[in-house]
């Protein structure tokens, strides 16, 4: 089992926590931690497309390397291309044909996770329904799963390496 | 500047797209980075069971999704369309006439 899949389940428990009338604490942390497993799901595979030979500390040195914000931007990337194909952008020319819906689902889904998790965890204002947050966490686990069929296609290799900054729009 | 959404654009993405959706209200709002979004609610029937989280709702939930996605894409809207479901029991009394 996978921190990805570990934080997802204990997600889905805070969600469930209080019968009737569940604690803002509790949703909040949920979509928190859902945000955290997607993240965790996508460095995991961009770490082991750049460190393929097994070295553990390696690997988690590069992962510790990757920002919240630059992975939300490649992700908004992806998604922005998607929507507007003939659009211009500079992350098209390393693409290789069209974003599969599948692609474009998991990166819109990372896109919007980050602002409801930014609003979860600093936006004292926010009000979360367990409606709201049951239905984000129920496309998340259908996102990660989407992201095991597309993982290994050209186009999310390339999500991966602009994640990890490799990519970069030229200066 | 406050990006406007064209009314005819508006009510072209606000159609019920499955008949699981009794109506969608879209409003742009800014994100807690200030960014605008165009945040897309789904009001879905009660019968619609979001108490637990699960794939096959996801599954469910995100076919609308992409349908938004794909509309507002369309449309030519510049702004990430987020989407929320809620329940119309979830809603005020002065929304769930959206």
């Amino acid at each position: 089992v996978t921190l990805a899949a570990d934080l997802l389940d204990q997600a889905f428990h805070l969600a469930s926590f209080g019968k009737t009338k569940p604690k803002q604490a509790s949703l909040r942390r949920a979509i928190s931690t859902a945000y955290y497993s997607m993240f965790h799901l996508i460095l995991d595979d961009a770490a082991r497309y750049l460190v393929s030979n097994g070295n553990v500390t390696l690997r988690g040195a590069v992962l510790r390397t990757f920002e919240h914000n630059s992975v939300k931007k490649s992700a908004d990337a992806i998604s922005r291309i998607h929507r507007s194909p003939n659009e211009k952008h500079w992350l098209a020319t390393h693409l290789n044909g069209a974003i599969s819906t599948d692609l474009a689902l998991v990166c819109g889904t990372l896109v919007d996770l980050k602002d409801q998790r930014d609003s979860a965890d600093y936006d004292v204002l926010a009000s979360f329904t367990r409606s709201n947050v049951t239905s984000t966490l129920s496309i998340v686990h259908h996102a990660e799963t989407v992201w095991g069929r597309t993982r290994h296609t050209y186009n999310a290799r390339v999500f991966l390496l602009t994640c990890a900054g490799l990519l970069r729009a030229p200066r | 500047v406050t990006y406007h959404l064209d009314p005819g654009v508006k009510a072209k993405i606000v159609a019920p797209p499955s008949k699981d959706v009794l109506g969608v209200i879209a409003e742009v709002h800014p994100n807690y980075e200030g960014d605008e979004v165009l945040v897309l609610t789904v009001i879905l029937r009660d019968e619609i069971d979001l108490s637990q989280p699960s794939e096959a709702l996801g599954k469910q939930l995100a076919k609308i999704v992409t349908e938004l996605r794909r509309r507002t894409a369309k449309e030519g809207v510049g702004l990430f369309p987020a989407v929320r479901f809620v329940h119309r029991s979830d809603l005020p009394a002065r929304r769930k006439t959206a």
